[in-house]
């Protein structure tokens, strides 16, 4: 029994700003979300990294002729499995966690920061923006 | 046979990442398919599930820093930049695989079967 399960049944379910509407990707996020510790907004982060990357690769599948459900199916199977690809960042989550705050922002998190707050912060603050 | 030429590869990955952000920053779809057009037949070698734990483990190393910025459709997309300890450090190991394929290239590779 992993115990961020215990308090994660406590919290808010998949986060609906990640939701994509392709059944089968959305079936993916919420299985690595299930195996990732830690706080809601660092989850996020590392989801978001997937979805986009699932949604590229799902839109040139589509581009290149193949219907949407066989797209999202080949793009998932791709990627790995989701039970191991989410165990395995826990590591990095861990990372982030250790001292309460991303490392390069310096920007506090707070659990109840939603994604748009998160993300709004990150475009804005000077030491995050590397120009 | 494979499998070694697999192992061989993905010793190289950390170079052939950084070398692909030293061109300039990227996110890691992007990454992924320029890594694809480079190594042609061999690109099977760059799965996601491989990609991805690489990228955080040089973020956490220092050799790249990431950013949030909208992508095409609007949503957050976490771009990729190389440091100035990341440029040092694929000198360096650029430098090593030069010493490699030098080293190869007086010795097994002179095999004329």
């Amino acid at each position: 029994m992993r115990l961020f399960r215990i308090t994660r049944s406590f919290s808010q379910g998949f986060p609906s700003d990640l939701i994509t509407n392709i059944p089968t990707i959305d079936a993916y996020l919420h299985t690595i979300e299930q195996e990732l510790p830690g706080r809601q907004a660092l989850r996020c982060q590392l989801l978001e990294e997937v979805r986009d990357h699932l949604l590229e690769h799902h839109a040139q599948l589509i581009e290149g002729g193949m219907d949407s459900v066989t797209a999202a199916e080949q793009v998932t199977e791709a990627f790995g499995d989701p039970v191991v690809f989410g165990r395995s960042r826990s590591l990095d989550i861990q990372w982030r966690n250790a001292d309460g705050r991303s490392k390069r922002l310096k920007l506090p998190l707070h659990d109840n920061m939603n994604n748009a707050d998160l993300f709004q912060a990150r475009l804005y603050t000077s030491l995050e923006h590397p120009q | 046979m494979k499998s070694d030429t697999d192992q061989i590869l993905k010793g190289l990955l950390d170079t052939l990442v950084l070398n692909v952000l030293i061109r300039g920053e990227n996110y890691g779809f992007g990454i992924r398919e320029a890594l694809h057009q480079q190594l042609g037949d061999d690109a099977d070698v760059v799965k996601e599930a491989t990609l991805y734990p690489l990228l955080h483990r040089l973020e956490r190393r220092e050799f790249l820093i990431s950013y949030r910025q909208p992508g095409e459709r609007g949503t957050p997309r976490k771009y990729y930049k190389i440091t100035e300890l990341g440029r040092q450090y694929l000198q360096a190991t650029t430098a090593e695989w030069r010493k490699v394929a030098s080293l190869l290239e007086r010795t097994i590779f002179q095999n004329k079967d």
